[in-house]
């Protein structure tokens, strides 16, 4: 705590305005705020404080966490890609607000992943299509047969207008199936449903049906990632299924566009090693995120995808 | 026997020197943040949660689940000594609460306050322990349909116990639900009544607007007057302590908010707030003897309430221990304490880490009686708190009203919501208006909304899922009445006086 | 004298009854225009399929039944019992605005002055409009925002603004 003090006291004082210029300037000198994107307590909030402690130990500088939630997530996002590009803001968010929500949130000052910079993907989130344990229908064949004989009889407990909707929504399109979709607002809402039998099928995340897996209630059909979960090496994909629907929510570390490239190298190599910190990959696993590095490039790529594929012109994006 | 062997083994875990401290010190922290106006028990659990690391999972836990329901019972504080609600869940508590003080017993007041949240707690802490599994279980039969019914009941019953026009209290209980729709739709992730704006999207949270109608126009009023805070001369210890027709008044009151508490924390949604607006809607609609006294100063209008509140912290943890869902954002922090220390938490979490349940079990029963203990002695110095020159209070809570609210979500947004909802309490308490149904819309208009919304999508826009589910049905049933009820009670009281005259 | 001031506070009470009838009705019409308004902007919104579902049907809904009620209160004549007594007038009035301006001027202030000043400066004319003692509003003023900063943002952590102005003075 009193280094802290010492530190940011010298930060704040130090004449920064002829110092910081210099190339062969040590980055970081001062804290670096990581911006998160969702209210204090929950998932993300939980990531971006473990990920803020992981970073402090590459950085070796103190990492403040700040929450800026409101507006379906943009508001966090708006907050990093508008500030000042020297290094010493970054943000933590998935792909939802991101990709989904920005085409419905009205007035951001940002758009296409071309505005921001991502620095690297830090973990990945399946996404799956549970059914009801006692149910009768027992692979993915038999829910699809059933659907196209019984259209509209089953319904789906989702949540409404990010990353599962639109999964569902490519994968019914392929089924070429008519399941009654219900929106809940949140993993907790949509397992609550689904448990009390109010819905057949739920396509949720897979952190979120995983504890009801366990205990015998849900089963799940398969997972939407491009290969099978390392943790659940039973359950198949989409693809392999022959509905070739891979989608994943990631978490992603971004930065607003325009850092200088030797302080950008600083940033992505610390979050590199922040995701191979044991208390880091604890965190994630506990929540049934798979952690892994993904290339900042990568990541942009295949953001422009689902941004392009969820564009209001779309008939999926509605 | 099963049961009395995992609670002996909580206790062993919960005695443990760190946890009896990290249970104090979490007490003491909510205890602060549930006086201080602003300041809220989400944001003191967040900022505490990276702190909680450094511990075993248990022990952050009990941390964290001390800072929550210390919270609970510090928020009737300054409800009852300066009509300025500490925490939402006490915006009921300024109604009788201050009456009760102005009559120079506001000692009494905080400590049937102290003593009804440890019975509270008590009571709910046993029912926990003993039917967690089984009332998970009942929860789940409770869907949309029925919470959309519980959201509508609420709405139609309470425009009618507090102020004195039902009519009134319904426009204001529409501007609240009004205000609820502005922003970000919950269900769709769509925004509306943003005019494109991306500071409407942040849409009306609740902290500022109930800190505004209930804090800030409080300030105006006081500045306004030269009347100012209730003044505490001196404090006798005989003055402090409530008489026997006092107690005898408030305990059952007491025991029914536990109750109506306890189930209300089962279900999703706010319950501290909805919950101590049941509890006084029954307390009001069961007094024969003292019912005139409500607004004016009725005990039963606020120990039940505050029991209430208090209950809903603890019974809140049922579906979160039982079946890993967290269905209020507290709760849901919690769940994070445990998942950074690699624990993942679930149906399986009771079986699995039984010493983490029963544990923190074990630790609230220690939890409560220190919170006794730690409140019987501060209510001499909350009641010395009056004898504060009046000029540091109000500056002073001014600015931590300030500062809680912008940081819940570095908003200036909000800060705006704060000051311009201070500007409109004032105007409409001043020409007449009763503002506990404004904020009442604004908590159960989103509940309403997203409940209705996914029935219609469950039956597919069938309005008959609301009589076709059991539950439902009884609700739907109830919800006539409380429309039609008082229509025909009038009705029945004028043919009687009629029959009578003729 | 005595008696005189006692017959003009009997006819300010007797002025203000039917006053505060007359200012709930006329509030009354002010909110259900605004619910008026508020049904124009709803009813743009889509109402959903299955009907119902959609982002704009419980706002149609909610403005329906506001506007009647609204217009309920409006037309129907009831006494109604204040509990606050007649409007301030004069200096307490102007009390009251001045705390408005400072409340307003806390807002536009802090993105320039930082959470620290701001307080500061707030605290030291809140607290002498409260009616403190100079020596008392300037001890309030200095010693609030030094635990607020070792609270936030020692203790805590939390990242509070330090306002622009700091910042380009500290910077360059």
């Amino acid at each position: 705590m009193r280094m802290l003090v010492v530190m940011t006291i010298a930060a704040s004082l130090s004449p920064a305005g002829s110092l910081a210029q210099a190339a062969d300037d040590p980055f970081p000198t001062k804290p670096v705020t990581l911006t998160v994107n969702y209210g204090a307590g929950g998932g993300s909030d939980a990531i971006a404080r473990a990920l803020g402690r992981a970073l402090e130990k590459p950085l070796k500088q103190p990492v403040a966490i700040e929450n800026i939630a409101g507006g379906a997530g943009t508001r966090g996002v708006t907050a990093v890609v508008t500030a000042e590009p020297d290094g010493y803001q970054i943000g933590v968010a998935t792909n939802s607000p991101m990709t989904i929500a920005v085409h419905t949130v009205k007035g951001l000052s940002w758009g296409n992943p071309s505005t921001y910079d991502i620095l690297g993907g830090i973990g990945i989130v399946y996404n799956t299509i549970c059914i009801q344990a006692d149910s009768p229908l027992k692979t993915l064949d038999d829910v699809v047969k059933y659907a196209k004989e019984n259209p509209g009889k089953l319904k789906v407990a989702s949540i409404a207008g990010g990353i599962n909707q639109y999964t569902w929504d490519a994968f019914a399109k392929k089924a070429n199936i008519n399941v009654r979709f219900v929106p809940y607002s949140g993993d907790a809402d949509g397992v609550a449903s689904f448990l009390g039998k109010n819905t057949e099928l739920a396509a949720l995340t897979w952190p979120g049906l995983k504890a009801q897996v366990e205990v015998g209630k849900a089963r799940p059909l398969a997972v939407f990632g491009p290969e099978r979960m390392s943790s659940n090496p039973d359950v198949p994909t989409f693809k392999e299924l022959g509905y070739d629907v891979v989608t994943t929510s990631d978490y992603v570390v971004y930065a607003p566009k325009g850092i200088p490239e030797a302080k950008r190298r600083v940033l992505v190599e610390a979050v590199k090693q922040a995701v191979s910190d044991p208390d880091f990959m604890r965190v994630l696993t506990a929540q049934n995120i798979q952690v892994q590095f993904t290339d900042g490039e990568k990541m942009t790529r295949q953001f422009t995808e689902i941004f392009n594929a969820t564009a209001p012109s779309t008939p999926s994006g509605k | 026997m099963d049961l009395l062997g995992n609670m002996l083994g909580g206790f062993a875990v919960a005695l443990q020197p760190v946890n009896i401290a990290a249970a104090l010190l979490g007490a003491l922290v909510g205890t602060a943040t549930g006086v201080l106006p602003g300041l809220g028990v989400l944001g003191a659990m967040a900022i505490l949660m990276p702190i909680t690391i450094h511990f075993s999972a248990v022990t952050g836990l009990i941390m964290l689940a001390g800072i929550y329901y210390g919270a609970m019972y510090g928020g009737s504080t300054t409800a009852i000594l300066l009509r300025i609600p500490g925490e939402s869940g006490s915006i009921v508590t300024t109604i009788d609460g201050y009456e009760f003080a102005r009559k120079g017993r506001a000692g009494a007041a905080l400590m049937i306050c102290a003593v009804g949240s440890f019975i509270a707690g008590t009571i709910s802490i046993v029912g926990l322990s003993l039917f967690t599994t089984l009332l998970a279980d009942v929860a789940l039969r409770f869907s949309s349909p029925e919470f959309c019914l519980l959201a509508l009941l609420g709405g139609l019953t309470l425009v009618r116990i507090t102020g004195n026009d039902p009519a009134q209290n319904m426009v204001m209980l529409l501007i609240g639900m009004a205000l609820a729709t502005i922003g970000v739709d919950a269900v769709s992730g769509d925004t509306r009544f943003t005019f494109n704006t991306s500071t409407l999207a942040l849409g009306f949270d609740l902290v500022p607007v109930a800190l505004g109608l209930y804090g800030l126009s409080e300030l105006f009023h006081v500045l306004a007057s030269n009347e100012g805070f209730p003044r505490a001369t001196t404090v006798r210890l005989r003055e402090m302590i409530p008489t026997r027709r006092e107690w005898s008044r408030a305990w059952p009151a007491i025991v029914r908010g536990s109750g109506i508490g306890f189930l209300i924390g089962l279900l999703p949604g706010p319950g501290s707030l909805t919950s101590t607006f049941a509890s006084y809607g029954v307390e009001k609609a069961i007094a024969r003897k003292h019912r005139d006294e409500f607004g004016k100063g009725a005990i039963e209008g606020f120990a039940g309430p505050e029991a209430a509140n208090n209950a809903v912290a603890t019974s809140a943890l049922v579906p979160v221990l039982s079946l890993g869902i967290p269905f209020t954002p507290n709760v849901a922090l919690m769940l994070g304490a445990l998942i950074v220390q690699g624990i993942q938490p679930g149906p399986l979490l009771l079986s699995q880490h039984p010493n983490v349940v029963w544990g923190l079990l074990a630790s609230m029963y220690i939890g409560n009686v220190a919170l006794l203990a730690l409140n019987l002695p501060l209510v001499g110095m909350w009641v010395r708190l009056l004898r504060v020159p009046q000029y540091t209070l109000i500056a002073f809570i001014f600015a931590v009203s300030f500062i809680g609210v912008y940081t819940m979500r570095n908003s200036y947004w909000d800060l705006c919501v704060l000051v311009g909802f201070g500007v409109v309490g004032s105007v409409l308490r001043q020409i007449g208006f009763d503002l506990a149904p404004m904020i009442l819309g604004l908590v159960i208009g989103p509940i309403f909304e997203k409940a209705l919304r996914e029935t219609l999508f469950l039956s597919g826009g069938d309005l008959t899922i609301f009589v076709t589910r059991p539950i439902s049905a009884v609700l739907s049933a109830l919800c006539v009445v409380a429309v039609v009820g008082p229509t025909i009670a009038v009705w029945i009281t004028r043919g009687n006086r009629l029959s009578q005259q003729s | 004298m005595d008696q005189a001031i006692v017959m003009k506070t009997e006819a300010s009470t007797a002025a203000n009854a039917p006053a505060s009838t007359t200012g709930i009705r006329l509030t009354s019409l002010i909110l259900t225009v605004a619910g008026l308004f508020y049904l124009y902007q709803a009813i743009e919104l889509p109402m959903g399929d299955p009907p119902g579902t959609g982002v704009g049907a419980v706002p149609v809904l909610v403005a329906v039944c506001w506007v009647l009620f609204g217009a309920l209160v409006t037309v129907r004549n009831r006494g109604v019992s204040a509990d606050l007594g007649p409007w301030p007038r004069g200096s307490a009035a102007l009390r009251v605005g001045v705390a408005f301006f400072l409340c307003v001027m806390f807002i536009v202030g802090l993105p320039f002055f930082g959470i620290f000043l701001t307080t500061g400066i707030f605290l030291l004319l809140m607290g002498r409009l409260a009616g403190a003692p100079w020596t008392s509003a300037v001890v309030l003023s200095a010693a609030t925002p030094v635990a607020f900063w070792i609270v936030f943002s020692l203790g805590l952590k939390v990242s509070l603004p330090f306002g622009s102005l700091l910042t380009v003075i500290f910077r360059g």
